[in-house]
This record gives C-alpha cells, sequence and structure tokens, in this order.
C-alpha cells in the first residue's frame, strides 16, 4: 500500500506522525515527496492571547467554505520532568464533530522558538494526507519566538490590549515576522490605542506586503469575517510573488537544521558532557572540544551512539 | 538510532460532570512524572473522547467520572475503542466509583479503577508496567 492510501486513515496516519515526532527520519523524508501544497498558517501570541479560540473560529468558518482543517497545537515541555501538559483542544472542542479536521497536540521536548524539532515534519504528514489548510498554534510566545516564518505562508500575531507601552511595540522579533496582527479581546481594554499603536511601526515588508491589524473578540465571533478576508488577500498576494515557492524551500531548510539541531542537542543532554566540562575545567580548549563533538557526530556518536 | 519515546496519555471528563479539579491535579501530576498528558477539559462525549485518542496517539485513556454515569460512560468508550479497533490502549479510570461497580467495570475491560486517596506513584507505575505498545 502507497503512503498516500495509508494516509486516507486516520488511526494510520496518527501513527505515522507518532514515528516522526520520534525521529523516523526514513519516514519523513518519504512523505516529504508526497506534500501537495497546503496553506499553512501560524498562530502565535503571548498565553491565553485566545489563539486556541480563534483557530477554532477561523476552522469553523472555513470549514463552511469546504476546507479540510489540519492544527498542530504546540504546548511548553517541562525542563524537569520532560512530561508537558498539552491543552490547546480544550478550546477546540466545537471541531470534533466534524470529520474534514485533524488537530494534534505536541509537547516542544525541550526545544526553544516556539515549536518542538519536528513540528514541520508534522506539517508535512497533514499536507500529503490532503489538508489543504493548516494551522500552527505555537507555544504561547514572549518576543523571540519566531521559528513558526520558516514554515507558514502567513503568520497571525495575537496581541492583547493591556499589556505593554508603546516601548514594547518597536521591539525586534514578533513584531517584525506577523503578517496580520490581532488585537483580540478587544472589549477587555484600551484597544484602539494598541492598534494605532501597531499601525504606527508596522510599515511595509520588504517584501512588498503591508502588514494588516485587526480587532477582534474571538469568543463573540466579532472581526472573524474581517480576518477570513485578510487571509485570502494574504494567500494571494504569497502565490502571486513567488512566496510560496521560496516557503517551500525555507522549510525544507528549517527541517534539516531542525534535524542536525536535535542530534546536537541529543548528544548534549547525555552524560559525555559531564566529561567534556571535566576537561574544561582542566583547562582543555573549548574550541578543540567543540571540533571534536561536531566530528563525532557522524562518527562514533551516529550511528547507534546517541542518535 | 535510539529512538525515545514519550508515553502519552489522554485525560478526559465525559459527560455533564464539571467537576474537573481532580482530572487537572492529575494531568498536572502526570507531566512531573514525565508523560505528557492530552487534557480535554469537560462535557465531552465517548465520540469526542475515542476520536482524540485516534488524533492524538495516546498510549492511555484515562476517564475522570464523579457524576455517577460511570458504568455508561466507560461502556461507551470501550464499544467505541473497539468499532475503531483500538487496541493497544489502556483504558483506566478515576472519581467516585462504588467498589462494586468497579469489579464490573474491570470485568467489562477497563484496565484499572483509581478512587480517592490513589498515590500518584501507584498510577505511574501501573501506566508504566502496563502499556500495551513497546516503548
Amino acid at each position: 500500500m502507497n503512503i498516500e492510501e495509508i494516509l486516507l486513515d486516520k488511526k494510520e496516519m496518527s501513527k505515522i506522525m507518532t514515528r516522526i515526532e520520534n525521529g523516523d527520519e526514513d519516514l519523513s523524508s518519504e512523505i516529504l515527496k508526497h506534500i501537495k501544497g497546503a496553506r499553512i498558517i501560524g498562530v502565535t501570541g503571548v498565553p491565553g492571547s485566545g489563539k486556541s479560540t480563534l483557530i477554532t473560529k477561523l476552522s469553523s468558518r472555513l470549514l463552511e467554505k469546504g476546507h479540510r482543517i489540519g492544527i498542530i497545537g504546540v504546548d511548553p515541555s517541562s525542563p524537569f520532568s520532560g512530561g508537558a501538559v498539552l491543552g490547546d483542544r480544550v478550546r477546540m472542542k466545537d471541531l470534533n464533530r466534524f470529520e474534514n479536521v485533524f488537530i494534534r497536540s505536541i509537547s516542544t521536548r525541550g526545544k526553544i522558538g516556539g515549536l518542538s524539532y519536528y513540528t514541520a515534519d508534522l506539517v508535512n504528514v497533514l499536507d500529503a494526507a490532503g489538508y489543504d489548510t493548516i494551522f500552527i498554534e505555537t507555544v504561547g510566545t514572549g518576543q523571540d519566538e519566531v521559528d513558526v516564518f520558516n514554515i507558514a505562508h502567513t503568520i497571525i500575531v495575537l496581541q492583547v490590549p493591556t499589556l505593554g507601552d508603546e516601548v514594547q511595540i518597536i521591539k525586534a522579533g514578533q513584531l517584525e515576522i506577523g503578517d496580520i496582527y490581532i488585537v483580540n479581546k478587544a472589549d477587555q481594554g484600551p484597544a484602539d490605542e494598541k492598534i494605532k499603536e501597531l499601525n504606527l511601526i508596522l510599515k511595509k515588508r520588504e517584501n512588498g506586503w503591508q502588514p494588516l491589524v485587526i480587532k477582534t473578540v474571538a469568543v463573540k465571533n466579532v472581526g472573524i469575517e474581517e480576518i477570513i478576508n485578510a487571509l485570502d488577500e494574504h494567500w494571494n498576494f504569497v502565490k502571486e510573488t513567488g512566496l510560496f515557492k521560496r516557503k517551500i524551500n525555507s522549510r525544507i531548510k528549517y527541517m534539516l537544521k531542525q534535524h542536525a539541531l536535535e542530534k546536537l542537542d541529543k548528544i548534549m543532554e547525555s552524560e559525555v558532557v559531564d566529561s567534556y566540562a571535566e576537561q574544561i575545567i582542566k583547562g582543555r580548549n573549548m574550541h578543540e572540544i567543540v571540533n571534536e563533538i561536531i566530528n563525532k557526530v557522524g562518527g562514533e556518536y551516529g550511528k547507534g551512539g546517541i542518535v | 538510532m535510539i529512538i525515545m519515546r514519550k508515553i502519552r496519555v489522554l485525560i478526559a471528563k465525559p459527560g455533564l460532570d464539571g467537576h474537573d479539579r481532580g482530572a487537572k491535579v492529575l494531568a498536572r501530576s502526570l507531566m512531573d512524572e514525565g508523560f505528557e498528558v492530552i487534557y480535554t477539559g469537560i462535557h465531552q462525549t465517548a465520540e469526542d473522547i475515542v476520536r482524540t485518542a485516534i488524533e492524538e496517539d495516546v498510549d492511555v485513556i484515562g476517564l475522570s467520572v464523579l457524576s455517577g454515569a460511570h458504568m455508561y460512560h466507560f461502556r461507551r468508550v470501550l464499544e467505541l475503542m473497539k468499532e475503531n479497533g483500538i487496541n493497544d490502549v489502556l483504558l483506566i479510570g478515576g472519581g467516585i466509583v462504588p467498589e462494586e461497580d468497579k469489579e464490573n467495570l474491570i470485568k467489562m475491560g477497563v484496565d484499572a479503577i483509581f478512587n480517592p486517596g490513589t498515590s500518584i506513584q501507584e498510577i505511574s507505575d501501573f501506566i508504566r508496567k502496563n502499556l500495551r505498545r513497546p516503548l
């Protein structure tokens, strides 16, 4: 049976996702051959800003339009136990009754940047399975978690009215990656001021896109239609300007980097680090050690070693 | 290549029971034990629960029932698990379940029922020892 047939069965697809999440790179490569070019929308913002709720509302609307929706919800892993509480589905309950939705919750598994090492690979599974619109909900982010920019065609950044003064608005990071900025929970604070500040700072991007700012109260469905329109507008922009092709390229480069980093991360989390630390204390050169580690990735640490 | 697998546990509250403090405490505590816990919140139907279990590819389904409707909810979830060919997932539960019902649930195919006072250690040990899938 070929992989596309297997992916028609949600249970089988889910098991494929598990294998990929656990580092089955052969399977990842195989899946990549079958991607169809889904629209990928990244949703990011501080914890509690309404990401899950917004995705649910947008998905309900997109389902009516005949789309098949895939959702990857990322939540943080514990730095102590490695475990996680994955709670994005709590707000997505209304989507459970639709056959054309697939939701998967994942933990960052220790990675910083807002996603897990294999998020892009999991997006590929949904894409290959024919989900034409895929939402990536990042972990609740602060300022610097911009990984999703490498994968998604469109980035929605959620803001809430009450946090921070205007200096927050001029900082680097999340305020540079958004295509659509949402001031959610607009009924709970000075939303118009926030919108004014955002509009002042959000100049046209290098690729020619002028970021949009939209005021919403997602739980009450206020502003959802405007976002749907903004998403369509940006999707047209993506296709017309060649951004679509460039994003496939950046997604693959990002994947490659994550796969490599994951291996390095595993090595640096293993007991070999203790002996290196010991050597540094005894005066061995740091540069030399780093080179040694990198050389060993393909050698004794790889091929059945640590990674 | 060593593949590090995380044990994934679904914690759900079926039916109209809104008392979710225990479920949340358990979700958090299982996280501290290193599990990845998918928490669905309250008011789940059996269909919601089994569907979530499939999409999340969990090793364990844990139901919290304090409403007294445990016989119905567990039976329905077991039925749907069978219908969907799920035979490698543990079904466990907790809440207010009288002893005689507990025995009947185990006979029905539930793997374990943990009543109030159970330690987290006992629950996580049970999960680790009884997993139906290789680690």
